[in-house]
């Protein structure tokens, strides 16, 4: 995503020195908020919030509290959890959107949180994609194939729908990674929840 | 190990039906009969297995082992270790095992389990990359469950984003739906997520590509 310069990161973190360090690391190319303890970190959490980094281990609310909040409120952000444990694919399934391990390196801090952006940026083209599928559908079902080859309305769009197609491919490598993969598709159980 | 290059189905499907498709295409079979709809794509993976092509089997309608048995009866030699089930059929737990014959079977108890279905796919693709397979063909029988239990729109980004989790795994993807279960624009709509979009007639012995939601003639198929 280009327009990272508008993206939003909440640091939830009880260490001051490693909330420090992260701040450090993201504040040259996002604006970044920082709360101290899982109240703290719902109390800074508004729509404008595209990514949230949540410490698992904190006093007061835990991470997976703060995690159950957000999800609850149905709040449109990406979150990945900082632990101390690698864990497993279980973690996205509890509705994390990835993991950091403990020490959490300065490039690695990057990547996850344009990574976590790219994947709200293939959310979008997918939404996008498939309102315009199903406009295409309705005009075929609906006229002849004479009438459909001299539409403009239906070139234009078949136009745009191969343009969008296009685009989902180049986003996320076309999800080649499992994590981006799952994660993906588990935003679809979430929506059908809802 | 494995072949190589685009997939030429004119062995299964007849000439000219559909034009080869890369590794990692992706085609939907859609027929109003689900057995002979089904008989096609065990067809078309029985012919990538016997290549030593890697098949991944997702069922949503029918348990794995009744599944794999008749993928093993169209066989020539099965090779059970280039094999894998997700079985989305069943009750119970998210579970795994490796059969006797080799088939790394998931279990995924309830089909609207998008995520475990996701998992499922994943660590069957790995299963199959351990065992040396490098490409192959998947199969998902049906995506009319799925629609019932979901909705279409689900249906269509879910379609989309294993396909293109399969295409980046050189694994050709061959899906089916029941025609008569769906109006056209829900066919349609879910077309859109595949390359092609073939039509199965109901006594499985032709098929037609379709385009512009327009039938071509049909076309006899080989013999099996």
């Amino acid at each position: 995503m280009s327009a990272s310069a508008d993206a939003v990161v909440l640091l939830v973190e009880d260490e001051p020195d490693v909330a420090e360090t992260y701040r450090l690391v993201l504040a040259d190319e996002y604006d970044v908020r920082v709360a101290m303890d899982g109240d703290e970190g719902l109390e800074k959490l508004d729509s404008a919030v595209d990514v949230v980094l949540l410490d698992r281990m904190m006093p007061g609310l835990s991470g997976d509290e703060v995690l159950e909040r957000i999800r609850a409120e149905g709040l449109d952000c990406r979150v990945a959890m900082v632990t101390a444990v690698e864990p497993d694919y279980d973690i996205l399934d509890m509705g994390f959107d990835a993991y950091l391990s403990k020490p959490v390196k300065s490039q690695h801090l990057l990547e996850t949180v344009e990574n976590l952006l790219e994947r709200s940026a293939y959310d979008s083209l997918l939404q996008e994609y498939y309102a315009l599928v199903e406009k295409q559908a309705t005009l075929e079902s609906t006229k002849n194939r004479a009438e459909l080859e001299h539409s403009e309305e239906y070139e234009q769009l078949r136009e745009e729908i191969s343009a969008l197609r296009e685009e989902l491919s180049d986003t996320l490598g076309g999800i080649e990674d499992d994590e981006d993969f799952i994660a993906t598709i588990r935003g679809f159980d979430d929506s059908d929840v809802v | 190990m494995s072949s190589e290059g685009p997939y030429d189905l004119s062995a299964t499907l007849g000439t000219d039906t559909v034009s080869p498709l890369d590794a990692g295409g992706s085609l939907l079979l859609a027929g109003p009969d689900e057995d002979a709809t089904e008989s096609l794509l065990l067809g078309l993976l029985a012919e990538g297995h016997d290549r030593g092509e890697g098949v991944l089997a997702v069922t949503t309608e029918r348990d794995a082992e009744t599944w794999l048995s008749t993928l093993q009866d169209r066989t020539d030699r099965f090779d059970g270790r280039t094999v894998a089930a997700l079985d989305c059929h069943g009750e119970g737990e998210r579970t795994e095992e490796t059969l006797e014959s080799g088939v790394r079977v998931q279990r995924v108890p309830r089909v609207d389990d998008l995520t475990g279905i996701g998992i499922g796919i994943t660590s069957c693709l790995q299963a199959l990359t351990n065992s040396g397979c490098t490409s192959g063909r998947a199969g998902f029988s049906s995506l009319t469950t799925l629609v019932e239990k979901t909705n279409r729109e689900t249906v269509f980004k879910f379609s989309h984003v294993v396909t293109a989790r399969l295409d980046t795994a050189n694994f050709l993807g061959v899906f089916t739906v029941d025609s008569g279960a769906h109006d056209e624009e829900t066919l349609q709509v879910i077309g859109q997520s595949f390359d092609a979009i073939i039509d199965v007639r109901e006594d499985g012995r032709a098929v037609r590509s379709r385009n512009l939601g327009v039938e071509e003639a049909w076309v006899e198929l080989p013999d099996a």
